[in-house]
């Protein structure tokens, strides 16, 4: 079942310059239980998507076309009140700064226990405690760091406790926005396991941000990549990182440092991100791909079948060349 | 969640402030205060003569220093001056905590919104309370005193209030624009949360530590006004307060014929302001966990 649908998606925000086209005409669709995955470098349009998602952009973004089909409606229809029903119930996010995603004067449980009283008041509150110890049990904190203060956790802890707020309300998607990266390895991996375990045990949807290729591996079924506001490349898991297929794909999985490819280590040349605010036609990637032609730089890019599921935003001669050579 | 549990919250809260020295110097001068405000129920009960007002002991004609009947002694036409000081201190009181209450309220009612709405809201409240600012209160108030005739008690009281919030609502947006902003708040928002859920619920526990000094310091200036009013002769002329007595000594003439009608109530309203103060800043603490040095799990 498919429970999101985004189509031909565009997101720009007002400067004084003009319009950045943060994000431009994505589309992809979510089935109900999968994880999929966003990689890309800063500034690629990343967590506009998932700021898009849940309604919570900053004043001066604009949507310029586009439609999200959640469960059978259009989120782009919504009015206020129904954004506020709808987050925490429907979608719900974990943030990039777990460290401050937590109000320090209030004691944990109760801003847990408040993510439940804002969507059903009606429950009573020694009902909603007990769903709070399950959360708690669930994201595996002891029950009797309830009653702290968000101070006197460490970071993985603080980061489990925002993961049990966002599960607080049973939400059907759960978008995760660079929510390991301010933590160590080691807790970096227990969490993982602890975001994998719950969407298998609850039929949970993930969305994954990150630029850490490791991470959206090990959590994603699906990935799309992501440059200039658009997605060049997407696919299974193992179609688009065992075989990349787009030229730039091909930069971000070479510039990642891995053990048995110390030798040939291929940082991505450091390039000028395109400018998103006066576009050209053509491809955005063009100044740094290394199979420039004229065709690249004068003619829009398509969409390249490569097999039922894999897909990349590139001319289909470009895509043959590269993948002989 | 039950009575118990605040109760047990308050515990935990008083013992932080009472360890805080200042907190406990604070207290300690606000009960004798308190006591002073109290007894000033009952000594007019005593006997009429103690009455601070209209007492008028019959064998004194003229301001008499302290004597057995007369603690403190009496003004120039034998009213008790300790029965006038207790008054006084009820008086003080009165006036600090209801303007520094009412101002409070409108301040950070005003500033939270004004912070987290931000646009036209923000920059219509903000001008308002920037015209507000810019009057000097006291001229203000003397101004309107001499062109109404002389104001009852609360009529001072409110506009005293009315003339403080600005300042408070100012610190308050500051505060509540850059909570805004902060993960916390759009965590809630992802939750669900409603505006004013948010302003009250998450923005306001952060700002009542500042909110609280914030009175403190308006109990203080709304003591010190109302002093300065009543001492230049526009106060509530059928209240007693210590700024009243001060516009009386020097009225009669005794400046410097009578200390122990001229030091009391100068004492009083300086050791007054000085325990709001210290209170204020024992009240940060409790208030927010992050300031306390050490705190053992439940």
């Amino acid at each position: 079942m498919t429970l999101l649908q985004v189509e031909n998606l565009s997101v720009g925000y007002k400067t004084k310059k003009g319009i950045l086209h943060a994000v431009n005409d994505i589309s992809f669709t979510l089935e109900q239980g999968r994880s999929l995955g966003f990689v890309g470098e800063s500034g690629c349009g990343k967590t506009t998507i998932g700021m898009t998602l849940m309604g919570l952009l900053p004043e001066n973004a604009v949507i310029t076309q586009g439609a999200i089909h959640f469960n059978g409606s259009n989120l782009l229809h919504f009015k206020d009140e129904q954004w506020r029903n709808f987050r925490g119930k429907g979608i719900s996010m974990v943030f990039q700064a777990a460290m401050n995603a937590l109000n320090p004067v209030i004691r944990v449980d109760e801003q847990i226990m408040e993510a439940i009283e804002v969507h059903s008041p009606d429950i009573p509150k020694t009902e909603i405690y007990k769903q709070v110890k399950n959360l708690f049990n669930m994201v595996q904190i002891s029950e009797d760091r309830l009653r702290d203060y968000p101070h006197q956790y460490s970071g993985g802890m603080k980061q489990r406790a925002i993961i049990a707020m966002a599960l607080a309300c049973n939400p059907k998607l759960i978008i995760a926005d660079e929510p390991t990266t301010a933590l160590d390895v080691i807790v970096q991996d227990q969490i993982l396991q602890e975001i994998k375990k719950i969407k298998k045990a609850l039929n949970t949807s993930v969305i994954f941000i990150s630029h850490d290729i490791a991470v959206v591996a090990d959590v994603c079924e699906d990935i799309c990549v992501m440059y200039g506001g658009q997605i060049v490349e997407k696919g299974k898991r193992e179609e688009v990182f065992k075989s990349p297929r787009h030229p730039y794909t091909k930069t971000l999985l070479a510039s990642y440092l891995s053990l048995d490819s110390d030798k040939n280590i291929k940082v991505l040349e450091i390039q000028k991100p395109p400018d998103l605010i006066t576009l050209t036609g053509g491809c955005r990637f063009a100044d740094s791909c290394k199979h420039k032609s004229k065709n690249c730089e004068n003619h829009t890019p398509g969409w390249v079948d490569l097999s039922p599921t894999h897909q990349a935003f590139c001319f289909e001669d470009i895509l043959n060349k590269d993948n002989n050579d | 969640m039950s009575k118990n549990h605040y109760l047990a919250r308050f515990q935990k809260g008083w013992q932080i402030f009472i360890l805080n020295p200042l907190g406990k110097t604070g207290i300690i001068l606000l009960i004798v205060f308190m006591l002073m405000a109290a007894s000033s129920f009952f000594i007019p009960l005593l006997d009429p003569m103690y009455d601070p007002m209209t007492g008028i002991d019959p064998l004194i004609k003229e301001s008499t220093g302290p004597s057995f009947h007369h603690w403190l002694g009496t003004d120039n036409v034998g009213r008790d001056l300790f029965a006038q000081l207790m008054e006084g201190a009820k008086v003080a009181f009165i006036v600090g905590l209801a303007s520094a209450f009412i101002s409070i309220v409108l301040g950070t009612t005003i500033g939270m919104i004004s912070g987290y709405a931000g646009g036209i809201t923000d920059r219509i409240l903000m001008r308002f309370a920037d015209i507000i600012m810019i009057m000097p209160s006291l001229v203000v108030l003397l101004i309107l005193a001499s062109l109404f005739g002389q104001f009852n008690i609360w009529i001072i009281v409110f506009i005293i209030a009315i003339m403080r919030w600005p300042a408070v609502s100012r610190v308050i947006r500051s505060q509540a624009l850059s909570l805004k902003s902060r993960p916390f708040i759009e965590a809630s928002k992802v939750a669900g949360a409603s505006d004013i859920r948010i302003i009250f619920r998450h923005i306001m526990p952060n700002v009542l530590p500042l909110a609280f000094l914030y009175m403190t310091f308006r109990v203080t200036s709304a003591i010190l006004v109302e002093a300065a009013l009543s001492f230049l002769g526009f106060g509530d002329p059928s209240q007693v307060s210590w700024g009243m007595m001060l516009q009386w000594v020097w009225k009669s003439g005794h400046m410097f014929q009578a200390p122990y009608w001229l030091i009391p109530p100068g004492i009083c309203i300086s050791l007054l302001t000085l325990s709001f103060y210290l209170l204020g800043r024992a009240m940060d603490e409790v208030l927010d966990p992050r300031l306390r040095k050490e705190e053992e799990r439940k």
